[in-house]
C-alpha cells in the first residue's frame, strides 16, 4: 500500500513538472510571435508596392533565373513578401518551382545583415532532394533574400531550429552567402 | 556362453586381419626416399622475386597434398604420401626474404613438409608441382615448391580493369545514403541508396584487384552512424571513417542526383576546394564518367557539402546521373551501366594518382 502511494505521489509530481514545462514552451512561443509582430510593425510600409527579384531554377537545373515581381508589402515585411512570392512558384514552363507546395513558411526575421528563414518540416518531407535539388532550393532562397542589399547572409531553419542539412548533402547549419555561381 | 566367445574371437580375427593387410600394403607403398634438397631465388618475367625449393627422391609417381592451416597463416603444409625423409635434415633454413625455414617430419608412412613464409600466405602466390628427373642438371625426380614474394598477377586485375598508379594507395568510398535514409527515389521507385551501394561495391572490387586498400563507409544497406541518428551524426560518421585511417589518400562519395523537374539530366561532380587536389580529383572522375556513359556533362561544381567540407583529405562527391529523370533512372538500375560507372570512377581515381602521386 505504502509503495503505491509513493508511486502515485511521484507520478503526480512528474505530471506537474511536465505541465509546467509545456507552459514554458508556450510562453516562449508566444514571446517569439510577439517579437515578430513588433518587427512587422517597424518594417511595415503602408499599402506600398515594391519591385523585387525572385529566383527560380530553369527546368534542367543548370542555372538560377531572376524573375521580376511586384509585391504588396502591406501587413508584412518586404522580406516575407519576397519569400511568399518565391513560394508561390512560377507558371513559366522554362522554370521550375523547387520549393515543395506542401512546405510552409513560418517566418522571416532579420538580425544585422543576416536573414533567418523558418520553414516547417514539410520542406524536408516533401522534397526529393539530390545535390542539384538541394543546391537550387537553397540557392533560390538565399539569392532572393540577398537581392536586398542590406541582407548579406541567409540562415534556413526548420521549426525554429538550425539544421545541418535538408537532404544529406549541403551543409546549411550556418548562414549562407549569396550563391552567384548558380546564376551563370 | 560359448557362442559369445566364438563371436568375439571372430571379430578379433577380422580386425587383426584387416590391420595386417593394411600394414602390408603400407609397407609395400613406402617407396619414396628423399635423396636431394636444394633451394634458390629467381625472378620471373614480371621481375617478381620467387624462392624455389626442390626435394628430390629415388622414385616417381609421388602423391602429395597441399594444405593451409587457417590458424597458422604463415605456413604452407605439404604432405608427401609414402615418403621417408632419408638423410635430409629435419630443419632447413631458407632464403629468409620470402620463406624462412622448412621442417620435414616423418608421420607414420608419410612425410609432412612445412614451409614457414615471411608474410601470411594470403599475400603470396605459390605453386607446388612434381618434375621428372633431369639428367643434364643431375636432378632426380622431385617435388618443386615455388613461392613468390607477393600475390602479383594472380590477383591482379586484367583487361579493361587494369589501373595504373593506384597500387598501395588507400581510398575511402562512401556509398551515399543507406538504411533508414533511402536518398532520392525515382519515378519508378528506384532508390538511390541501393544504386550507390552497388556502384560503390564494384568500385571497391576493381580498386582492390589493383592493389588499393579500400575502406567503405558502409558495405550493406545500413545507416553509417545508426538508425534515427541526426543528420549531423550520420554525415560526421562518414567523415570519421576516413579520419580513423590516417593513411587514407582520398575520399569519394557516390550519389544519384535528383531534381524537382524530371527533365534535369546528366552527370556532375562536386568538391569543396580545400586545395587544388579536390577539384583535380573531381574533374578527372567527371571526365571519365562523361566519356564512359555519354551522359550530358554538367561539369564540376564547388559546393558547401558536409562530407566534403569536413574531410581532411582530397574529397569529391560524384552525382552519377538523375534518378528523378525516367530515362536516367532506368540507366542507373541497369547492372551494366552501374559497372560502366564504377569503372569510370576507378579510372578517374587512377588518373588522379598518376597526376599527383600520393
Amino acid at each position: 500500500m505504502k509503495m503505491s502511494k509513493i508511486i502515485a505521489v511521484i507520478m503526480i509530481m512528474i505530471m506537474a513538472f511536465a505541465v509546467a514545462g509545456c507552459d514554458k514552451d508556450n510562453n516562449q512561443q508566444s514571446n517569439k510571435s510577439t517579437n515578430t509582430v513588433v518587427e512587422n510593425k517597424t518594417e511595415k510600409t503602408a499599402e506600398e508596392k515594391i519591385k523585387i527579384k525572385v529566383y527560380f531554377p530553369n527546368s534542367d537545373a543548370t542555372k538560377l533565373v531572376a524573375v521580376d515581381k511586384t509585391v504588396k508589402v502591406a501587413g508584412t515585411t518586404k522580406y516575407k513578401a519576397a519569400m511568399d512570392a518565391l513560394m508561390e512558384g512560377t507558371d513559366d514552363s522554362k522554370l521550375t518551382t523547387v520549393i515543395p507546395k506542401q512546405a510552409k513558411l513560418l517566418g522571416v526575421t532579420v538580425n544585422g545583415d543576416t536573414a533567418k528563414v523558418d520553414f516547417d518540416k514539410g520542406l524536408i518531407k516533401h522534397f526529393n532532394g539530390g545535390s542539384t535539388g538541394e543546391e537550387f532550393l537553397v540557392g533560390s532562397v538565399v539569392n532572393t533574400l540577398t537581392e536586398f542589399p542590406e541582407i548579406k547572409k541567409v540562415q534556413i531553419t526548420i521549426d525554429g531550429r538550425n539544421v545541418e542539412t535538408l537532404k544529406g548533402h549541403m551543409d546549411v547549419s550556418k548562414p549562407l552567402s549569396r550563391m552567384d555561381e548558380l546564376l551563370k | 556362453m560359448k557362442k559369445i566367445w566364438c563371436k568375439l574371437l571372430i571379430v578379433i580375427c577380422c580386425v587383426l586381419g584387416i590391420m595386417g593387410t593394411g600394414n602390408l600394403t603400407a609397407q609395400a607403398a613406402v617407396n619414396h626416399t628423399l635423396n636431394y634438397f636444394r633451394y634458390n631465388n629467381f625472378k620471373d618475367d614480371d621481375g617478381r622475386n620467387w624462392v624455389r625449393i626442390e626435394m628430390g627422391m629415388n622414385k616417381g609417381d609421388l602423391e602429395y597434398e597441399v594444405s593451409q592451416n587457417p590458424d597458422k597463416p604463415y605456413q604452407l603444409v605439404i604432405k608427401l604420401s609414402n615418403t621417408n625423409r632419408g638423410d635430409v635434415k629435419k630443419n632447413i633454413g631458407l632464403d629468409r626474404k620470402i620463406a624462412r625455414y622448412m621442417t620435414l617430419k616423418n608421420d607414420h608412412k608419410d612425410m609432412v613438409a612445412t614451409v614457414a613464409v615471411t608474410d601470411s600466405l594470403e599475400d603470396h602466390e605459390y605453386k607446388v608441382y612434381t618434375a621428372e628427373a633431369d639428367r643434364k642438371a643431375k636432378k632426380p625426380y622431385r617435388l618443386v615448391i615455388e613461392i613468390a614474394a607477393d600475390k602479383g598477377s594472380l590477383n591482379k586485375a586484367i583487361g579493361d580493369e587494369k589501373l595504373y598508379g593506384v597500387e598501395g594507395s588507400t581510398v575511402v568510398i562512401d556509398p551515399g545514403h543507406g538504411g533508414s535514409d533511402t536518398g532520392a527515389i525515382g519515378p519508378s521507385y528506384v532508390k538511390e541508396k541501393n544504386i550507390t551501394l552497388n556502384i560503390s561495391l564494384d568500385v571497391a572490387r576493381i580498386l582492390q584487384s589493383n592493389g588499393v586498400n579500400v575502406i567503405l563507409t558502409r558495405d550493406t544497406d545500413v545507416d553509417v552512424y545508426g538508425p534515427n541518428a541526426t543528420d549531423k551524426q550520420e554525415l560526421q560518421a562518414r567523415v570519421n571513417v576516413a579520419r580513423r585511417h590516417p593513411d587514407a589518400d582520398i575520399f569519394v562519395s557516390i550519389h544519384c542526383n535528383a531534381f524537382t523537374n524530371s527533365s534535369a539530366h546528366g552527370t556532375g561532380t562536386y568538391y569543396y576546394g580545400h586545395s587544388s587536389r579536390d577539384s583535380m580529383l573531381a574533374q578527372l572522375i567527371q571526365d571519365e564518367m562523361v566519356a564512359a556513359t555519354g551522359l550530358y556533362d554538367r561539369g564540376i561544381h564547388s559546393a558547401n557539402f558536409y562530407v566534403l567540407r569536413n574531410s581532411w583529405i582530397p574529397a569529391t562527391l560524384v552525382e552519377t546521373a538523375f534518378i528523378s529523370n525516367p530515362y536516367e533512372e532506368n540507366m542507373l538500375a541497369s547492372a551494366d551501366v552501374q559497372h560502366t560507372m564504377a569503372l569510370a570512377i576507378c579510372k578517374g581515381i587512377s588518373n588522379y594518382f598518376q597526376s599527383v602521386g600520393r
